[in-house]
């Protein structure tokens, strides 16, 4: 995709959190986890909505959303982040989810497109992995 | 509908106002960031599409509150002109280790995220001095191709000798908080002589009233020109108004001047450009062997920079 020869810009990345839920250290520890990559993470704090997030994501451009929760609600507003996503046509940015999620969950959110999950305890080095991995397969097909 | 991959593609949908506007929009500036060559294509596509009214720079030390005052500043002109669009660009900076960056801006922005006539971009420095971005300038074309009447160029926090704001913007406003120096400060050359105005935010504070006396009394015994002062409380949401009274006042006096001033810019962004190229190429025809010849004393400098300019095809 990057067909000029100067150096590649960083991969942009939004970590936020949706819904009622005021824990930030989760959603703090993984931007800096992502700027510490290299990656130019977009961040846009506590209680957002789905629109929110959704918007911020189009004007911003970025390559993946990343959602942190601890409320429970992780279901519903990740679907509606999925929904909104399609709606506004940009399905294309990839969706990550991670926090306080039960196992069982975790199906239904990769059902709902999300790209992974990231329950608690999921190591620094696991998730740059995994991140790096799906970002990669995505700009391979787009070129 | 998905947007368009290619420049001109992207820009036609900009400046449709299609469904699609925005998502165009926030891409066209992913590519105005790309690379210097790119963002001069962008400016001049873009050359005589829609522009904005008023570009204003934001710029001051870190903490002194330019995000919400930011903010502050979209409400007051959403609620002025309804009908009209408001972009914000905010800078932070990229890590000098990983290159990466947090952009945070928007954190103090985020009630506007769902409103349709604002367009908040974050950007970092990649390493850029000065306060904003080479791609900066184009960024803001685009917002103006999209329909934005006041575009607001958010710094990241500067020191005394980041202005690059100055030649993006038709004004800049220098945000100070009450605490920052005393009147030596103000005294400094830097970034006390390329503000167009001055405002003293957290004027709740305590000290805010002194700050600003000092400030006044030092602006008007060493500069001729007047510059306005102004005090706000970004927190209190006071003193908004009036700030963006006297911006309008100055778009209404300068305007005609800001016109030739951006043409200016725009012509020297250009030729920055294009000896950018060219230094590139000189940079990859270059030999080392050439240094020897010099010290060798086979050569001279100016001869050896003959040679290696006519060495290109």
């Amino acid at each position: 995709m990057n067909t000029n020869t100067e150096k590649k810009k960083p991969t942009r990345f939004l970590m936020g959190k949706v819904g009622l839920d005021g824990h930030t250290r989760g959603v703090k520890d993984i931007a800096r986890l992502l700027r510490d990559n290299g990656f130019d993470v977009i961040y846009s704090g506590l209680r957002n909505s789905p629109l929110q997030i959704v918007n911020t994501a189009i004007q911003e451009d970025v390559s993946a959303i990343g959602l942190s929760f601890l409320s429970g609600a992780h279901l519903s507003l990740t679907k509606e982040v999925m929904v909104l996503l399609k709606e506004k046509f940009a399905d294309d940015i990839l969706v990550f989810c991670g926090g306080t999620i039960p196992p069982g969950d975790i199906i239904l959110l990769k059902g709902m497109g999300v790209a992974e999950v990231f329950s608690t305890g999921t190591s620094h080095k696991v998730i740059i992995e995994k991140i790096t991995a799906f970002l990669g397969e995505k700009s391979d097909e787009s070129e | 509908m998905r947007v368009s991959k290619g420049v001109s593609g992207l820009i036609q949908e900009v400046c449709s106002g299609s469904v699609n506007s925005f998502r165009s929009a926030g891409r066209l500036m992913s590519v105005a960031e790309d690379s210097f060559e790119r963002t001069i294509e962008i400016l001049c596509a873009l050359e005589g599409k829609k522009k904005a009214r008023i570009v204003l720079g934001i710029t001051g030390a870190p903490g002194s509150g330019k995000s919400l005052l930011t903010g502050r500043l979209v409400s007051e002109f959403r609620a002025r002109y309804p009908e009209r669009m408001v972009g914000i660009i905010a800078v932070d900076p990229s890590s000098p280790f990983s290159g990466g960056a947090i952009l945070g801006d928007r954190v103090r922005m985020m009630e506007h995220a769902n409103d349709p006539k604002v367009f908040i971009r974050s950007l970092a420095t990649h390493g850029q001095v000065g306060g904003v971005t080479e791609g900066t300038r184009a960024i803001v074309a685009i917002m103006g191709a999209l329909g934005c009447d006041v575009v607001l160029v958010e710094t990241v926090g500067v020191g005394q000798m980041e202005f690059a704001v100055r030649d993006v913007a038709d004004a800049v406003a220098i945000i100070l908080a009450p605490g920052q120096g005393d009147t030596i400060q103000f005294l400094k050359a830097g970034l006390m002589e390329i503000g167009d105005l001055f405002v003293v935010n957290k004027s709740d504070h305590p000290d805010a009233a002194q700050f600003h006396a000092q400030l006044v009394h030092s602006l008007y015994s060493h500069y001729s020109e007047i510059r306005p002062v102004l005090q706000t409380s970004a927190r209190d949401n006071t003193g908004i108004g009036n700030f963006v009274d006297v911006i309008e006042g100055m778009h209404a006096k300068n305007f005609e001047q800001w016109k030739a001033l951006r043409q200016e810019r725009l012509r020297g962004a250009i030729k920055k450009a294009v000896l950018f190229h060219a230094e590139k190429r000189l940079k990859s025809a270059f030999s080392e062997l050439v240094v020897s010849e010099v010290l060798s004393g086979r050569s001279s400098v100016s001869k050896a920079a003959d040679e290696l300019i006519y060495s290109i095809p």
